[in-house]
């Protein structure tokens, strides 16, 4: 699936607030990239509780914390 | 002297057995490096003075108490994000040029204290990312198979090193792929263990909660003896497990009878089908596990491009936030390749970042629960042969998932084994991943398979045009 089209003020607002200083070449080269960006961003929003929490990497899920392997 | 190249198991028992010398042995790994770095790249750093001590110094010890371990006297080489007390790091960037690391990293520590010879440091792609990249201070590896090709990264020199001979086993990262998919292209085997299983400590971070070190080298039983030296707790890594470390080498010979494969063939089939190669070594390797007596089983999981999506977002926050610092002062420093990526970070918002995570918590559990019948998981290991080094797409990790990704975003340990060769000749791979902490039967899938396949013996042309000289 092609990515979306990008909009230019988006991207420009995005670069602004992360302090980048990009020209507007530099700036339309990656307009193809914020594409997939967006794509891929809506993949991460489902229907989940708001209390659905993200992973602490820390700990693994119960489920496969226990498993020990015997051979 | 004999060309031939040994494996870390073979070089180890004759070591024991008295018939070579740790200094005989890093001697022929020199003169492979004399005659292929120039082609191939894999060092940013030969530390051949430091190599030469440190076979000399194992080589005195074996004689008067035996080896330490099997990776006494070893030759082996460390990616070059991974700090060397007294030797230049670089992260492959104009940014650390300068840099000499005054403590060595965890991991580096761990195979010294086994008594391995250090080679020296190897290329990689900018700060472990990107790449292959022709505008940094140090060109990037080359394939031992075809030095027109990529190594695929991030730990190029890694694997170019193992393939080539020029070491016999080496260390490289991984946080969407970047020790496999390089064993993958290059011909050898790469392990990402269990996150937290090998401490991070003095290794410069990718992406906090995605970095994984690991081992990579010719045969699966060599990466199991590296991470025998590797693995254990280490309070200076927030991450590290506290748990207690089994013995990965015990049961490589049991097979693969008995063994539960799962097959995720959706994701070679449509989420991102593969070359023909790769899907037939993929076939051939169910046929092969079931010749062995496993049980092989279709499983179903969601689709690649959600683990992708997950991976991506925190990869690119995390490390942007790493190198933010650098990224606003003297962006021009970096790479192409590198500083793409950390323009993408100002894409990703906090709340990008927090529903990433979320969708993580979901696939781990979605994948444990898909491995609870199962003893490991079986899918391809990259989707093609090595593309020529000079026409890789520039979005490329963007465009199209890895089959990596989906074990960094759940943190358990897979590994990339030989499965052939494509029709251009070079190597193909299948990937394992298994449940958490399950290294030993992992290794053990692994090494039932290398077993029963003819690859292992197989080494790139150029060494055989040596050895015939």
């Amino acid at each position: 699936m092609p990515p979306p089209i990008p909009s230019e003020t988006d991207m420009a607002v995005y670069l602004a607030r992360a302090g980048f200083e990009l020209t507007p070449d530099q700036i339309a080269e990656y307009a193809e990239a914020y594409g997939y960006v967006m794509e891929m961003s809506t993949r991460l929003r489902s229907e989940r509780s708001y209390t659905a929490e993200p992973a602490h990497m820390f700990s693994f899920p119960v489920d496969t914390a226990t498993t020990e392997v015997s051979i | 002297m004999s060309t031939d190249i040994l494996t870390i198991s073979e070089a180890a028992k004759l070591i024991k057995a008295g018939k070579l010398s740790p200094v005989e042995l890093t001697e022929m790994c020199l003169s492979r490096v004399a005659a292929f770095e120039p082609e191939v790249h894999a060092f940013v750093t030969l530390t051949e003075e430091r190599a030469r001590a440190d076979a000399k110094r194992a080589e005195a010890e074996i004689k008067a108490s035996g080896p330490k371990s099997p990776l006494h006297g070893i030759p082996i080489g460390l990616k070059d994000i991974i700090d060397t007390k007294g030797i230049l790091t670089t992260c492959q960037s104009a940014h650390n040029v300068d840099n000499v690391p005054v403590a060595d990293a965890a991991c580096a520590t761990a195979l010294a204290a086994a008594g391995t010879v250090l080679m020296g440091k190897l290329t990689t792609h900018e700060f472990a990312d990107g790449g292959p990249s022709f505008d940094l201070p140090w060109p990037p590896a080359r394939n031992p198979w075809n030095t027109a090709h990529s190594t695929a990264g991030s730990s190029s020199g890694t694997g170019a090193a193992v393939a080539a001979g020029l070491i016999l086993g080496g260390l490289g990262t991984d946080t969407s792929g970047s020790i496999r998919l390089p064993a993958a292209l290059c011909g050898i085997v790469g392990l990402k263990p269990t996150y937290g299983l090998v401490s991070r400590a003095g290794v410069a971070p990718a992406a906090y909660s995605l970095d994984h070190i690991g081992p990579m080298a010719w045969t699966t039983e060599d990466c199991a003896l590296m991470l025998q030296a590797l693995a254990g707790y280490d309070p200076a890594d927030p991450a590290s497990a506290n748990r207690p470390v089994p013995d990965y080498t015990g049961g490589l010979a049991i097979g693969a009878k008995g063994l539960k494969v799962g097959v995720l063939r959706r994701w070679h089939e449509t989420d991102r089908p593969v070359a023909d190669g790769v899907r037939d070594s993929i076939e051939a390797a169910i046929k092969t596990y079931k010749g062995l007596g496993a049980e092989v089983t279709e499983l179903k999981v969601s689709p690649l491009q959600d683990y992708a999506a997950a991976g991506f977002f925190i990869s690119t926050a995390e490390r942007g936030a790493a190198y933010e610092e650098m990224m606003l002062k003297n962006p021009q420093k970096f790479g192409q390749h590198y500083r793409d990526r950390l323009v993408l970070a100002a894409f990703c918002t906090g709340m990008d970042y927090v529903q990433a995570m979320r969708k993580r918590r979901e696939l781990m559990v979605e994948m444990a629960t898909a491995m609870a019948g199962v003893d490991v998981v079986l899918t391809a290991g990259n989707p093609d042969e090595a593309q020529p080094i000079d026409r890789i797409p520039r979005w490329e990790n963007l465009d199209k998932p890895n089959f990596t990704m989906p074990f960094n975003v759940t943190g358990m340990p897979a590994i990339c084994v030989p499965s052939g060769f494509g029709p251009n000749g070079l190597p193909v791979s299948i990937q394992l991943a298994a449940r958490p902490f399950a290294e030993a039967t992992l290794l053990r899938a692994a090494h039932a398979f290398e077993q029963a396949t003819p690859w292992r013996s197989q080494r790139p042309e150029m060494l055989n045009l040596m050895s015939a000289a």
